[in-house]
């Protein structure tokens, strides 16, 4: 088992990309430690012999059929999908630089 | 050269290599794995603008589904009967959770813990004819990410290959040499598009391997610790990063330092492989069932319906070429390793059989032509036969031209040689080069009494019964027409000449 501790809060803060203060560790750390300790009441469940369920509903899931459908298109005839961006360059999306500052 | 030799003296002695293959092969669906964009860009065709094929859903824009593309499902599969894999028939999808533009949702949909396909293998033959079986852990579905353009300031995302289905096959690790891995990707990328099911261009990145790579002492049971070699495209390449890391980590080990856990990019200009800048912390997916696909419920009649339209696979081909068309089991190798290679032997066979060849007499000068002299411009030009200008009609028309005796053997290669290049037909090649071979008695015979005339004491010595010299005479005749007389011939005519010489003197 882990220990949940300011350490594991700022390397699970730092995968989602999230930015904390000091003071945000902190309240992070116990509102963390709670959640798992409740779930951890789940241990004292006798599962031998249950499958492991990953999802609620006995359902299969639905499939397509393999045929093309396009998105619209603008007048100019590009995808729609560049609407909603907030900077294009060259119809692509712009973000900032992947490489330098690594 | 040099690398290869000290190589082989290592691996020979101390160490041996221990390699381990990752495959992503996109498949060839009209629509992506979880929306009905397009998918497929035909090889050859200029790129698609930018993000045109591209939807909310693929975009990864908040509140959208996938809906899986039942012919993904049925590809994996095929991929895995082909290869002997176990195929699991509830499966479920997981999300690999890590940030890169390129990914827009910020976690891949993949398969982690049940893939759908399992415990394959498949066999591969190396260069010294030995058979040897390379187990296939794993195959399993994914979809792939978009494509990022690094500018000085800014990087550019296109999201048109975001979404594009994937394939991920993983070996054991069962590679003991550059060579036994180039072998295990070539069969692959063979099973891969006899089945139709990826279009199988490295350079346009449809089959992209990672190569995982470490050394131990002979006889250690243990691995040591490995480098990953990431995205190399070609089969040629792939071979070389290996034989350059063997290497490399066998000189960092001798001189007393350690391998380090890294992921290394080949330099195809200088020959090596260089370190990728490793991100400062080690992976960490964070893998869990996707939410958003409920499991996929497969039945054993599917699977068997599937296994029934298998095509035939190339170690199938190579058999019934060998056992129905007679070819040595390295002109059957040859042919069937690329199914572009097997369908144009074939078909240019057929079309000798429809002028009334017999099917032996039609397999054999085929499989010579195209083992030999084709296969070699194909290994330099590093191509497929449908890429080159090379026709069926042109081996077809070579092939009879010989069998009439219009072509001599070197005469041939050439003929292949500028239709390779030019495209030009058999016949216009023929004769603008003069290279029609003359099996005019006539002219042969004046040819003939000229070599008799010229070299008084080797005929002498013919007809004193040292019958190797010969050889000497009809090379002799063969240069003095310029390489264009029908050897054959030219052998007849001295024999008649000196046995008619021989009556008339006796």
């Amino acid at each position: 088992m882990f220990t949940v501790n300011e350490d594991l809060t700022r390397k699970i803060a730092h995968l989602a990309r999230l930015h904390l203060t000091e003071d945000e560790v902190k309240t992070f750390t116990s509102q963390l430690r709670e959640i798992i300790n409740y779930i951890e009441l789940l241990e004292e469940v006798n599962v031998s012999g249950v499958k492991p369920l990953t999802h609620p509903f006995e359902l299969e899931t639905p499939m397509r059929e393999d045929k093309i459908s396009h998105y619209p298109k603008t007048n100019e005839g590009k995808s729609k999908i560049l609407d909603s961006a907030p900077e294009i360059l060259y119809d692509s999306f712009k973000v900032p630089s992947i490489i330098s500052g690594e | 050269m040099h690398l290869k030799k000290d190589l082989e003296l290592i691996m020979a002695n101390v160490y041996e290599a221990v390699i381990g293959l990752e495959v992503h092969a996109q498949l060839s669906t009209e629509t992506k794995i979880f929306c009905s964009c397009q998918a497929r860009v035909e090889s050859g065709k200029t790129e698609i603008p930018v993000n045109s094929n591209t939807c909310p859903i693929c975009a990864g824009h908040p509140g959208v589904l996938p809906v899986l593309n039942k012919k993904v499902v049925e590809y994996a599969i095929k991929a895995g009967l082909a290869t002997g894999c176990e195929i699991r028939l509830v499966n479920i999808f997981a999300r690999k959770n890590y940030f890169y533009p390129d990914l827009p949702k910020g976690y891949q949909i993949s398969q982690y813990e049940n893939p759908i396909c399992e415990n394959g293998f498949l066999e591969i033959t190396t260069k010294d004819f030995i058979k040897k079986k390379i187990n296939i852990q794993r195959i399993h579905m994914e979809e792939d990410a978009g494509k990022n353009v690094h500018l000085a300031e800014f990087s550019l995302v296109n999201l048109n290959r975001a979404g594009v289905p994937l394939i991920e096959i993983v070996s054991g690790p069962d590679m003991r040499s550059a060579e036994e891995a180039g072998a295990y990707l070539r069969a692959l990328h063979a099973i891969l598009t006899y089945l139709d099911i990826c279009d199988g261009n490295m350079q346009e990145g449809n089959f992209r391997c990672d190569a995982n790579i470490s050394i131990r002492p002979q006889g250690a049971k243990e691995f040591g610790t490995r480098t990953e070699i990431k995205n190399v495209n070609s089969f040629r390449f792939v071979e070389k990063a290996l034989e350059y890391e063997i290497k490399r980590q066998t000189d960092v080990v001798q001189s007393g330092q350690k391998v380090i856990l890294e992921t290394r990019t080949y330099d195809s200009d200088q020959g090596i492989t260089l370190p990728l800048r490793s991100k400062e912390e080690a992976h960490d997916y964070r893998y869990f069932p996707e939410p958003d696909l409920i499991p996929l419920q497969l039945s054993q009649k599917l699977v068997e319906e599937i296994k029934d339209t298998l095509p035939e696979l190339p170690s199938q081909k190579k058999e019934r070429f060998i056992r129905d068309l007679g070819l040595s089991s390295y002109d059957a190798s040859v042919l069937t390793s690329s199914k572009n290679l097997a369908l144009f032997f074939e078909k240019a066979v057929q079309k000798l059989v429809l002028k009334g060849w017999n099917i032996l007499e039609a397999s054999k000068p085929v499989a010579n032509f195209l083992t030999g002299e084709v296969a070699r411009l194909l290994n330099d030009e590093n191509i497929e036969i449908n890429q080159s200008k090379l026709q069926i009609d042109h081996t077809v028309d070579v092939v009879t031209a010989a069998k009439d005796g219009l072509l001599s053997s070197t005469g041939a290669k050439q003929v292949i040689a500028m239709a390779w290049k030019n495209g030009d037909s058999v016949n216009a090649i023929i004769e603008r080069e003069g290279l029609r071979q003359v099996s005019d008695n006539n002219v042969l015979e004046q040819i003939v009494e000229k070599i008799v005339a010229n070299y008084p004491l080797q005929v002498t010595q013919y007809l004193s019964g040292k019958e190797k010299i010969l050889g000497f005479l009809v090379g002799q005749a063969m240069k003095e027409s310029a390489g264009k007389a029908n050897p054959v011939v030219i052998q007849d005519l001295f024999k008649k000449k000196f046995k008619g010489d021989h009556n008339a003197s006796s």
